[in-house]
């Protein structure tokens, strides 16, 4: 399976009559956008803003972020989501490089996070780097929490879609090859190189806290084994709005560091075999059961290395230590990926569950550690969901001066536990 | 609600749409409390007892499934867990924590929450 992910680079977004590209700035038609987004169930109300690197803007309740892609002679939009289902992950897909659909909006309780585009905290999330066009969502009041739900992720989806459409046309300024001949497939100049697959962990338990494959469900299904190059491609999408800093928004899927940078040593330190999707489910029976059933797979298709990477903190860390016995017991090497919630002076144990063979574990970061967001010009969407969102409270935000005070648990994707984010480590 | 499985639960919603429910009169850890003193009295953890977000971590409201320990040799993982998830639980919501409100939401999303696991129940055993 090949795919050639074209990028277009854009620079700056105008807004414009057409929606069109030219010459690497991005003209958008908002009000044709609003009455497109407007004709989906539920909807009272959008409003489109522009966010640029180096604004003083903050935006809140974030709810995901979505890359814009246009897929060339091949059906357009999210499988099984918003449109029927198709095989994606092989053909050419052209990228809206440097942009993102942001889509913000309570739902209910804790809210999802926020992205500031300047200052300290634009240090901490990755989407302080791109053109961000903000949809606040409204929807029909009265609605059921689980329609809301769906609905935002809709019109976040939609919206995408729409901005999509003008790179039909575009330029392309540079172009990546994501190709994997199948793990059944015997190649020459990969005979010695240790086989390693990627086991990527998604929360799959309900309400704003769910993940869906070609728009299945993925509380409902065993794990699964794709080709990397269908979750680059837009099979996967967030579903999920608990923990801004280790949610993996669809944006993080479509550009998942961990199937990337195991693309870049494929064929040099290692033999990419695939990667299976992991429901993180509630029981633990169904834990023990996806555990087996990751095991099995690796076995199956002759894994000699894993990279398990984890999504949330809490019960999910169960999954990953038992995931990590079960290979290495079967002589799977095992590295993990998972941040830390070691409280605000760092000193806590920093997962809720441990083993002996979960011993080579990469850290993305301390959830719990605090931060301070001096006020921002301009607040795109609600200033007063920060004490209902997860790592802020009430009293995070100063009225006296408008700063805020939080944990980056509240800042988007700033604790990825699939690396698509700012925290580095040195070796000293 | 299969009738050896209960849930122990502080959250009304909960317990309003159960007669299966082990009420706790307390907050989030009171909830823990008693579930682990149901595990030493020879009930398992049919669900994990933390949440998988820090979100519900900070939610005054949980609810716990649990079922009767049927296997000759009571397994051990249940306590270990609870005992783990009791340690992170006080070591992550530190009593000087600034709290939350809303408290009807995070009910609500725990009786969703809640509400999945069964039906996960239901899907994993065939019943």
């Amino acid at each position: 399976m090949k795919l050639e992910v074209q990028n277009s680079l854009i620079k700056d977004i105008k807004f414009s009559q057409t929606t069109q590209i030219i010459d690497h700035v991005f003209f958008l038609n908002k009000d044709e956008m609003i009455a497109e987004l407007k004709k989906i169930q539920f909807v009272r109300d959008v409003k489109i803003d522009v966010a640029k690197p180096g604004d003083k803007t903050r935006i809140i309740p974030v709810k995901d972020c979505i890359e814009p892609r246009y897929r060339v002679d091949r059906p357009q939009g999210f499988p099984g989501v918003t449109t029927d289902s198709f095989q994606v992950g092989e053909g050419v897909t052209k990228v809206m490089k440097n942009v993102a659909v942001v889509t913000v909006g309570d739902i209910v309780g804790f809210q999802e996070g926020l992205i500031d585009m300047w200052g300290e905290g634009a240090k901490w999330t990755p989407f302080s780097k791109t053109l961000n066009v903000v949809v606040d969502i409204s929807v029909e009041p009265g609605l059921d929490p689980h329609e809301h739900e769906h609905c935002t992720c809709l019109v976040g989806l939609k919206a995408s879609e729409y901005l999509a459409l003008a790179l039909k046309d575009a330029e392309v300024d540079e172009c990546e090859t994501f190709e994997l001949p199948g793990p059944g497939i015997e190649q020459e100049d990969l005979k010695g190189l240790p086989r390693v697959i990627y086991v990527q962990m998604m929360i799959a338990q309900g309400l704003l806290h769910d993940v869906y494959i070609y728009g299945s469900d993925a509380k409902k299904i065993l794990p699964v084994l794709l080709h990397p190059n269908e979750e680059l491609d837009g099979a996967v999408i967030s579903g999920n709005c608990v923990a801004a800093c280790d949610k993996i928004t669809t944006y993080q899927h479509q550009n998942n560091s961990v199937v990337k940078e195991l693309y870049k040593e494929h064929g040099k330190s290692l033999n990419f075999i695939g990667q299976i999707l992991v429901p993180e489910l509630t029981t633990m029976d169904g834990k023990f059961k996806m555990c087996d059933y990751v095991v099995k797979l690796c076995r199956m298709l002759g894994a000699e290395g894993a990279v398990v990477s984890e999504e949330g903190y809490g019960n999910p860390d169960s999954d990953l230590v038992m995931i990590a016995k079960g290979l290495e017991d079967n002589k799977i090497q095992t590295v993990l990926i998972t941040d830390e919630c070691t409280g605000w002076l760092g000193d806590s144990q920093p997962l809720t569950d441990t083993k002996e063979e979960a011993k080579a574990v990469i850290s993305t970061g301390n959830v719990s550690h605090l931060v301070h967001l001096e006020q921002a010009d301009t607040v795109l969407g609600n200033i007063a969901a920060i004490s209902n969102i997860a790592g802020g409270w009430e009293g995070s935000y100063s009225s006296t001066d408008g700063s805020i005070t939080c944990e980056l648990n509240a800042v988007i994707g700033s604790t990825s536990e699939i690396g698509y984010h700012n925290l580095t480590v040195r070796l000293h | 609600m299969n009738r050896e499985w209960m849930v122990v639960s502080n959250n009304p919603l909960v317990r309003d749409h159960t007669s299966s429910c082990t009420w706790v009169d307390g907050n989030f850890a009171d909830v823990l409390f008693k579930v682990r003193d149901l595990v030493y009295d020879g009930y398992k953890l049919i669900t994990h007892p933390l949440p998988a977000s820090i979100g519900m971590f900070y939610a005054p409201v949980r609810s716990i499934i649990l079922a009767p320990d049927k296997s000759p040799d009571k397994s051990e993982q249940s306590m270990i867990l609870i005992a783990k998830a009791i340690d992170q639980y006080r070591r992550t919501v530190r009593p000087d924590h600034p709290q939350k409100g809303s408290c009807v939401d995070y009910e609500m999303i725990d009786y969703d929450l809640w509400q999945q696991s069964l039906s996960e129940c239901r899907r994993g055993n065939f019943k």
